[in-house]
């Protein structure tokens, strides 16, 4: 078996796909992490996070694409309908709760800061729920047509 | 995963060391050692290119004994 344009042999290339996972996982969220600090520090934070939001969601759209494109959904989560109401719930709870806080901190409006909380609630939900709904046909769309492709 | 006795049983038929087997087939010499110490689970395109060089099958160098069979 000789080495191919690789200075690396199989297990070598495993551990660094391992180390290079370990290091895109960190990036994503720690800019996920920056981007809520710098939502919650500045006043106008659309310049702010500008850049990390536009890295961040280049990097969401792209794990998000190579998945459906090579039939992966996740390791534990099924795609159906009840696990899309489950997550979408948990993650507009979240940033409710996220905005809720981080509007107090800025504005001390408690009336204010529990609208915004449930105006991101609504939002995040229905953002969430109809991108993973979307996501979810194309998966199933995407499975089907290799099983069949399989069969041929 | 138990360690490969058998390799380093062939190996030493054919007084090789594990650096020579190792550039016979175009790996490192951690991952033959690896492989002989039940740490790494090598492809079978390695596995083969290992019988191929130890002049072995892949049943007496890789297959399943009774001590495998057992720890599971």
């Amino acid at each position: 078996m000789k080495k191919q344009n690789s200075n690396l042999d199989e297990m070598q290339e495993q551990k660094l796909l391992k180390i290079e996972s370990k290091g895109f996982w960190f990036a994503f969220w720690a800019l996920l992490a920056a981007i809520m600090i710098q939502t919650v520090v500045y006043d106008s934070t659309t310049h702010a996070i500008a850049g990390e939001w536009i890295v961040f969601m280049c990097l969401s759209i792209y794990m998000v694409i190579c998945c459906i494109k090579n039939g992966i959904w996740d390791r534990k989560l099924k795609a159906n309908g009840k696990t899309n109401v489950i997550v979408s719930l948990t993650s507009s709870l979240l940033c409710a709760l996220f905005f809720a806080v981080s509007s107090y901190i800025k504005y001390d409006a408690l009336m204010g800061s529990i609208a915004t909380g449930i105006i991101m609630f609504i939002s995040v939900f229905i953002l969430t729920f109809g991108a993973l709904t979307i996501s979810m046909k194309i998966y199933e769309k995407k499975v089907s047509k290799m099983e069949t492709d399989c069969d041929e | 995963m138990g360690r490969n006795i058998s390799i380093k049983v062939a190996r030493a038929q054919l007084d090789m060391t594990q650096k020579q087997l190792a550039e016979r087939v175009g790996v490192s010499r951690q991952t033959m050692n690896a492989i002989e110490q039940g740490e790494y689970n090598a492809t079978i395109k390695l596995c083969r290119a290992i019988c191929k060089v130890l002049g072995k099958s892949l049943d007496e160098l890789f297959g399943e004994d009774e001590s495998d069979e057992e720890t599971k």
